[in-house]
């Protein structure tokens, strides 16, 4: 092997960290840009925005709380992805498995913190599962595409929580809002004090995640089969893959991983079920997971930075008046640049570019005629 | 049991489903075109979005709301646009770009309307029903069809004309073929990435007339978010239709009246019925008649494969 020398920026367009890493730079820059058009100041948003995500031990727990519901999320879309599939569902499947978990919470009162927390977040996983279960059956057995179904159920599992808080689970006692009640004391999840930083336990869970999804995908003969699938739908089937199984079982994890995203969210943070529960984490998590192009570290170290996107953008809107939609803005510019990085047009523009100056380089003197055998075979 | 039959056959119910028909069927069409054309647009619902906060917007400066519905149509179209840039200019992911673009157009429509409008808001200068001479004094078909918004007239006719230049003319034949085979277009020396984007630019135009038809004829204001996940049905509703303009406007109406029920429901509290669980009704009915039309139908053979000269 030769070492092949080219252009910087050929080199960095082929390096997929880095073009991560520029496009989250040129998406926050845009977004900046569009506030500054707009007419916000600033010299007083940028400092909220960075002190609201990293200013001190409180701010860095608000990222890191931030960043666990769309880790857990990002990381059911990414296994979504992988086998070619776009669960959009997450947000239906964090509701669904929150709602089970306080149902199930009130009609087992467990004393036992380890039991409880361990009851809870198996209900987070069957109901999550369920939820998106029965969008991956519909895909598998009804040929219907899981983006419009995850989206509509969605819609259905958001009103059967708005239902639950307005009426049979309401909390009578709550000062008049629509939500439940608070989730037992045994059921909690606790901040841990790390010495410098406090961090939530749900983060460590949340990591625990990505890691096992890391050893199922990269590491088990189902995440190959999975992952053939999605590579190439086609040659998997003739190969005589199990795809209903595989279909129905990615959507599974994806919703299970939500659902535990969900249960999280309500033992780790919120404590009561309410009609704003959610304020579009499994949106943001299709974010999460593009970003991190469907690779359990890549969602770890994505969500992290959507979940201080979130703190900054809401210490934002508190200080600065800034509406904090900009951060929905910053997160659809992102996955707008991410497109256009992986587009065809930009792929083949790459290529043809290394081929060129490889075919150079091999028409210097001392390095054979161009054409013959040795770099033919770099082309390829 | 009595009072749900008087209730379908009511001239109100009839007349409110026609009425909520009318988004559904100008961005349904407007879809119809795209996919025939090979281009998929998750981005319906932030088309739609769009569209009704531009039309709010020109309505209000204006106080004209023939241009606010203008409006609509040219903010449906520049989200088309940046569709178009990056799936047929760039060849890029068409669903990650359209959902790329619902999430843009959600939190640019928040976020200017909030910096804008702030967050107290009162009604814009909008559209009253136009009463059709005669007609409309008619009893029951009166109300029903002679007494609707300007939009509700045009998403009829441009539901038949668009059916009518998609089946019967050259240019609707190219738009199948850029869909269906686009290196046969290319082949006979028609650019495809230009017939693509016409089609979806209508489909921009249509969609963000359907959103205008939410906020200058529904609601006369705009709320965030106020497309709550119609362009979604309207999706939907594409497949359903089997990729035919004049159908969407069949199937719009029939969504449309699970829409008017769960209205009813909640005005009149029929048997204590919880809202939340009306509102299910549309898409739990959506869900069920998808699932039934999934495969009767075969989808444009180039849907949602970008398409470059090699």
């Amino acid at each position: 092997m030769r070492a092949k020398p080219q252009s910087l920026g050929l080199a960095l367009l082929g390096r997929e960290h880095f073009v991560v890493l520029a496009v989250m730079a040129l998406g926050l820059t845009l977004s900046l840009a569009m506030l500054a058009i707009t007419g916000a100041d600033l010299s007083e948003a940028l400092p909220a925005l960075f002190n609201g995500a990293l200013g001190d031990a409180r701010a860095i727990e608000e990222t890191l709380s931030q960043s666990i519901p769309i880790m857990f999320t990002g990381l059911g879309v990414a296994v979504g992805l992988r086998a070619g599939l776009f669960n959009i569902g997450g947000e239906g499947q964090i509701y669904v498995s929150a709602l089970a978990a306080i149902v199930v919470s009130q009609a087992l009162p467990i004393s036992n913190p380890v039991l409880a927390v361990a009851l809870v977040l198996l209900v987070g996983v069957m109901a999550g599962g369920l939820w998106a279960g029965v969008a991956g059956w519909m895909r598998a057995y009804l040929g219907m595409n899981e983006v419009i179904t995850t989206i509509l159920l969605n819609g259905i599992g958001i009103l059967l929580a708005g239902w639950a808080v307005h009426g049979p689970l309401r909390d009578r006692g709550g000062g008049g809002y629509p939500w439940s009640e608070k989730i037992g004391e045994p059921f909690r999840l606790p901040v841990l004090d790390l010495g410098p930083v406090t961090v939530p336990a749900g983060f460590l869970l949340a990591l625990g995640a990505a890691a096992v999804v890391w050893i199922l995908l990269e590491r088990t003969v189902a995440g190959v089969e999975l992952r053939a699938l999605g590579d190439s739908p086609a040659a998997a089937a003739y190969a005589g893959s199990r795809v209903t199984l595989i279909v129905i079982g990615a959507m599974v994890c994806a919703g299970a991983l939500a659902g535990i995203g969900g249960v999280v969210e309500l033992a780790g943070k919120q404590e009561r079920l309410s009609d704003f529960f959610s304020p579009g984490y499994g949106f943001t998590a299709i974010a999460v997971a593009l970003v991190g192009n469907a690779r359990a570290g890549g969602v770890a170290f994505s969500a992290v930075f959507f979940g201080a996107l979130t703190a900054g953008a809401s210490s934002m809107e508190r200080i600065a008046q800034v509406p904090a939609a900009t951060s929905l803005v910053a997160q659809a510019i992102i996955v707008a640049l991410l497109v256009l990085a992986r587009s065809e047009r930009l792929q083949r523009w790459v290529r043809a570019r290394r081929q060129i100056s490889r075919m150079l380089e091999d028409q210097t003197p001392g390095n054979g005629m161009p054409g013959d055998l040795r770099s033919e075979g770099q082309v390829v | 049991m009595d009072s749900l039959v008087e209730l379908f056959i009511s001239t109100a119910f009839v007349a409110s489903t026609m009425r909520l028909a009318v988004p559904l069927i100008l961005a349904g069409t407007g879809e119809v075109i795209s996919e025939r054309a090979g281009i998929l647009n998750i981005g319906l619902e932030g088309m739609m979005l769009m569209g009704a906060f531009t039309a709010v917007l020109a309505a209000d400066a204006t106080g004209d709301p023939w241009l606010g519905a203008l409006a609509g149509a040219l903010g449906g179209m520049a989200v088309a646009a940046a569709h178009g840039a990056i799936v047929i200019a760039w060849s890029g992911d068409q669903i990650v770009s359209g959902l790329a673009l619902n999430l843009g157009a959600l939190g640019l429509t928040t976020y200017l309307s909030r910096r804008i409008f702030g967050t107290g808001q009162s009604e814009v200068a909008h559209f009253e029903p136009i009463d059709v001479p005669l007609l409309s004094d008619l009893p029951f078909f009166g109300p029903v069809l002679f007494a609707q918004s300007p939009f509700f007239y045009f998403a009829l006719a441009a539901a038949a004309a668009l059916s009518f230049v998609l089946f019967r003319t050259r240019f609707g034949l190219v738009w199948q073929a850029a869909g269906e085979d686009p290196d046969a277009l290319d082949s006979v020396g028609i650019s495809v990435q230009r017939t693509r984007w016409t089609a979806l630019i209508v489909c921009g135009a249509m969609a963000g007339m359907g959103g205008a038809s939410i906020s200058l004829a529904q609601l006369f204001t705009f709320i965030e978010n106020m497309t709550g996940g119609q362009g979604f049905i309207a999706l939907a509703l594409v497949i359903v239709t089997r990729w035919r303009p004049m159908w969407a406007v069949g199937i719009a109406l029939f969504f449309a009246a699970a829409d008017a029920l769960s209205l009813r429901i909640q005005a009149l509290d029929f048997a204590a019925i919880p809202f939340q669980l009306s509102l299910m009704l549309p898409l739990v009915l959506t869900l069920v008649v998808y699932g039934f039309a999934a495969r009767a139908g075969r989808p444009p053979t180039a849907l949602g494969r970008p398409w470059m000269k090699s």
